[in-house]
């Protein structure tokens, strides 16, 4: 019966990974800068729109499934859609069309001083734009496949783009970082392909879909423990979970402002989406591990919100802030509060991407540190920077009529209302790190927006950088004001995702008999 | 096999850590491919290690899995990628600051280097005669 | 410095043999990989080994474009076969073959993946060879898009 449904050949679904990959290369050949943002744009514009088809046809709770090259199911590589699916690249699509017009508007201004450049005229001819376009392509491909090992190709297409966004430039801290970056994500690669190996040797498939269906078979077995640990070690270095997590809070801030936010807002949370589909789908029992895990994300939002209060640049004090927002997700779907997370992962996604360009446009202001004496009272000059700033800030720390505090309220209410000395605890770290990212944020209005008005020099920003940043916090109210809907569209998905029979039965019609 | 091939697995996994843990870069970056052959290795075992005819339908079976095969071939051919741009990356490192010492790049203070590395493409740094020469007489 | 020279010439003798042999092998290698061990990715490496050690036995570069120009080619022919059956409404990357029987040869097995095949062996020459040339390079350029080998 399902079978007919996949018949139909979905094929709609590889456009997400198709039309990034399309445009990239074409930028590869096209000379002129404009040309190359043009492309670039109608590339994510179309990204963006094929994505929200899924997605609108994922939330009426189907599961869309298409198999590449007309093999099925267990032999060949699936591209499956769900709710979560939906979810993410409706996320993945915004932010990367944001990002990519953004980047193009940043061209138009060399930076004044300090800070990394927004981006150079040489980055964006040495490929900046098609890596971007191929980064996109990585992170939507992780988001739609259902093979454990084309999840592996996905990071590393994913990865290898970021390398790249990380390195080009070549200044001293970008090899300093990206040096670290490179050899931490190689070694956990190294490990993914062990525990896949690992995982075909145990189920005789690497179809996501096929492995949960042969759980039963094998329930007991230490080996399967093993295959978990291991992918939950990769997927958590990736999600930049404590301790796994050194590499990050240095490394973003030297990314390109414009791709920094891409990379904040959405590269981290691949890792989290990872880790929710290992919980979902591929291990519903492990108790111990999610304890574990879920100490760990405590841990998390501690380091980051202690971090960004001693940071004094935008950029560090917002990698840090990204830290302990990765924290809460990780701490929500560990705690098994899947609704509260999907939320708090849509609403994480737009406040760093909205805080992330903010700082790129103060880096144009006034360089990347603030509260040094040198550079104070912007609110005049800028008031809808700040206003975007103060609202996003709220949002960040979790204040009540943000969108942050709803995710929060509903993540606490989860975690107490299961009880436990050890939940109990996290809710209060979770309370509390709320406080000093407020403490942190203000520092950053204290000593850029607020003060005595004396700068001399304002630069007139580009109009396309406004635009999208003031786009972004926009999405951030609207995320505030229609949170009814989003919040109901969140617990559907979680709903989908607690039952895994159902996602399992699409991508393998014969389905539980092996 | 069985045994040979997770003890060279296991070997060259340890190798790999003890290169990572050096200080040198290019040890360094030896030893993170050593790490990937160990991975690759245990995919390898995943699909058994017993002699087999290849699946090739010209000739008799029974045939070895070829699935290991394909999922090892990727695995290599993106290590291919990433090991190279480390050595690009551990190329200009050295570039910029004379040493192959990982604690050292990761240490010296900012002034005391160049800060651009290479420079923007439409500003020739190199004469044309001497880019040539590294070229004709290079380690290749 | 007269030994330097004798070996040059020695070198140089013998290679331009050796790069025809190799560009041979590299061609009858990607036509094996229709049914037999072999293909683009191999080919590719063994056509770029060639390249190299033209360009840096004789001097003389291989291919009049920048190897860089070879990967937008390699990734575009690569994603022909794959979007060609979506048009018709099959899957993407479906394959298909047939036999065509031409004089002289006889009966001749076509597959439509030969294109992604030939699109994987522009990509594989074109990274290997632009890797190679930064890596021997001492400065500028920059770190130009590499490390699109994801395809093979």
């Amino acid at each position: 019966m399902p079978r007919d449904r996949c018949e139909e050949a979905v094929n709609v679904l590889t456009l997400p990974v198709l039309l990034p990959l399309f445009g990239g290369t074409l930028l590869l050949l096209i000379k002129r800068p404009q040309g190359r943002a043009g492309v670039g744009t109608a590339a994510a514009l179309l990204t963006l729109l094929a994505s929200c088809w899924i997605a609108v046809r994922s939330f009426s709770g189907t599961v869309l499934v298409t198999q590449l090259g007309g093999w099925p199911a267990p032999y060949g590589i699936t591209l499956v859609a769900d709710g979560l699916t939906g979810v993410m690249l409706l996320l993945s699509g915004v932010t990367g069309l944001m990002t990519v017009i953004y980047a193009a508007s940043s061209l138009q201004h060399a930076p004044r001083r300090g800070g990394t450049p927004v981006l150079s005229r040489a980055r964006e001819r040495l490929g900046t734009p098609a890596l971007l376009q191929f980064l996109l392509m990585g992170v939507n491909m992780s988001f739609l496949t259902g093979d454990l090992f084309n999840l592996f190709v996905s990071f590393e297409v994913m990865l290898v783009a970021s390398y790249g966004l990380l390195l080009i430039g070549g200044e001293l801290p970008q090899l300093r970082e990206g040096f670290k970056y490179v050899v931490v994500n190689l070694v956990a690669s190294a490990i993914f392909v062990a525990a896949a190996g690992l995982a075909y040797g145990l189920f005789g498939t690497l179809n996501m879909a096929d492995i949960a269906a042969r759980l039963q078979d094998v329930s007991g077995d230490p080996r399967v423990t093993l295959i978990v640990l291991l992918l939950a070690l990769v997927f958590a270095t990736k999600a930049a979970v404590f301790p796994f997590g050194f590499w990050l809070p240095y490394s973003y801030p030297v990314v390109p402002g414009a791709v920094g936010a891409f990379f904040g807002a959405v590269l981290t949370k691949v890792g989290v989406y990872a880790l929710l589909r290992l919980f979902t789908l591929l291990t519903p029992g492990e108790t111990a591990l999610k304890n574990g895990l879920l100490i760990l994300a405590t841990l998390t939002i501690l380091i980051g919100a202690l971090g960004a209060v001693s940071q004094r640049r935008w950029r560090h004090l917002l990698a840090f802030a990204n830290v302990a927002s990765v924290g809460y997700l990780v701490l929500g779907l560990s705690s098994g509060a899947l609704a509260p997370t999907l939320y708090y992962l849509i609403h994480s996604v737009l406040v760093i991407f909205t805080l992330f360009s903010l700082a790129g446009l103060a880096e144009l202001v006034a360089g990347g540190r603030f509260g040094d004496g040198h550079s104070e009272g912007h609110l005049g000059a800028y008031p809808l920077l700040g206003a975007v700033y103060f609202v996003s800030a709220l949002a960040l720390a979790g204040l009540p009529p943000t969108s942050g505090f709803i995710g929060k309220f509903a993540l606490v209410q989860v975690l107490l209302g299961s009880g436990g000395l050890l939940r109990v605890f996290a809710s209060v770290v979770a309370v509390a790190s709320g406080l000093l990212l407020l403490y942190a944020a203000m520092g950053i209005w204290r000593g850029f927006f607020w003060g005595a008005d004396d700068a001399v020099h304002r630069p007139p920003l580009p109009k396309g950088m406004l635009r999208v940043t003031g786009a972004a916090g926009g999405l951030l109210v609207m995320l505030a004001i229609a949170s009814g809907p989003v919040y109901a569209l969140a617990e559907r998905v979680a709903v989908q995702l607690e039952r895994p029979a159902d996602y399992i039965s699409h991508v393998v019609p014969e389905g539980d008999a092996p | 096999m069985e045994v040979l091939l997770p003890l060279l697995a296991a070997v060259l996994v340890a190798t790999g850590v003890f290169l990572v843990l050096t200080r040198a870069m290019i040890r360094l970056i030896i030893g993170l491919s050593l790490i990937a052959y160990g991975a690759n290795l245990s995919i390898l075992l995943a699909g058994g290690a017993a002699l087999r005819t290849p699946p090739l339908l010209n000739l008799d079976g029974p045939y070895v899995d070829p699935l290991p095969q394909a999922l090892i071939l990727t695995a290599i051919v993106i290590g291919f990628g990433t090991t190279s741009l480390l050595l690009v990356l551990a190329v200009r490192a050295f570039g910029a600051t004379g040493t192959d010492h990982v604690q050292e790049l990761l240490e010296k203070p900012d002034p005391v280097l160049r800060q651009r590395i290479y420079a923007d493409p439409e500003r020739p740094s190199v004469s044309p005669e001497t880019q040539d020469a590294p070229r004709a007489q290079g380690p290749l | 410095m007269t030994d330097k020279r004798g070996l040059e010439l020695y070198f140089q003798t013998f290679a331009r043999p050796v790069v025809f042999v190799l560009v041979f092998l590299g061609f009858h290698l990607f036509w094996r990989g229709h049914n037999a061990p072999g293909g683009g990715f191999i080919a590719g490496l063994v056509v770029a080994v060639a390249a190299l050690l033209s360009r840096i036995v004789l001097d003389r570069p291989f291919l009049n474009v920048a190897p860089q120009r070879l990967l937008p080619l390699g990734l575009l022919l690569g994603l022909v076969p794959g979007v060609v059956p979506m048009l018709f409404g099959e899957a993407f990357l479906k394959s298909t073959y047939g036999y065509l029987t031409w004089p002289l040869i006889g009966e001749f097995e076509w597959a439509s993946a030969v294109v992604f095949d030939a699109g994987v062996f522009l990509v594989v020459v074109g990274v290997t060879l632009t890797i190679i040339e930064l890596l021997a390079e001492d400065t500028d350029a920059g770190l130009v898009a590499i490390g699109e080998t994801e395809d093979a």
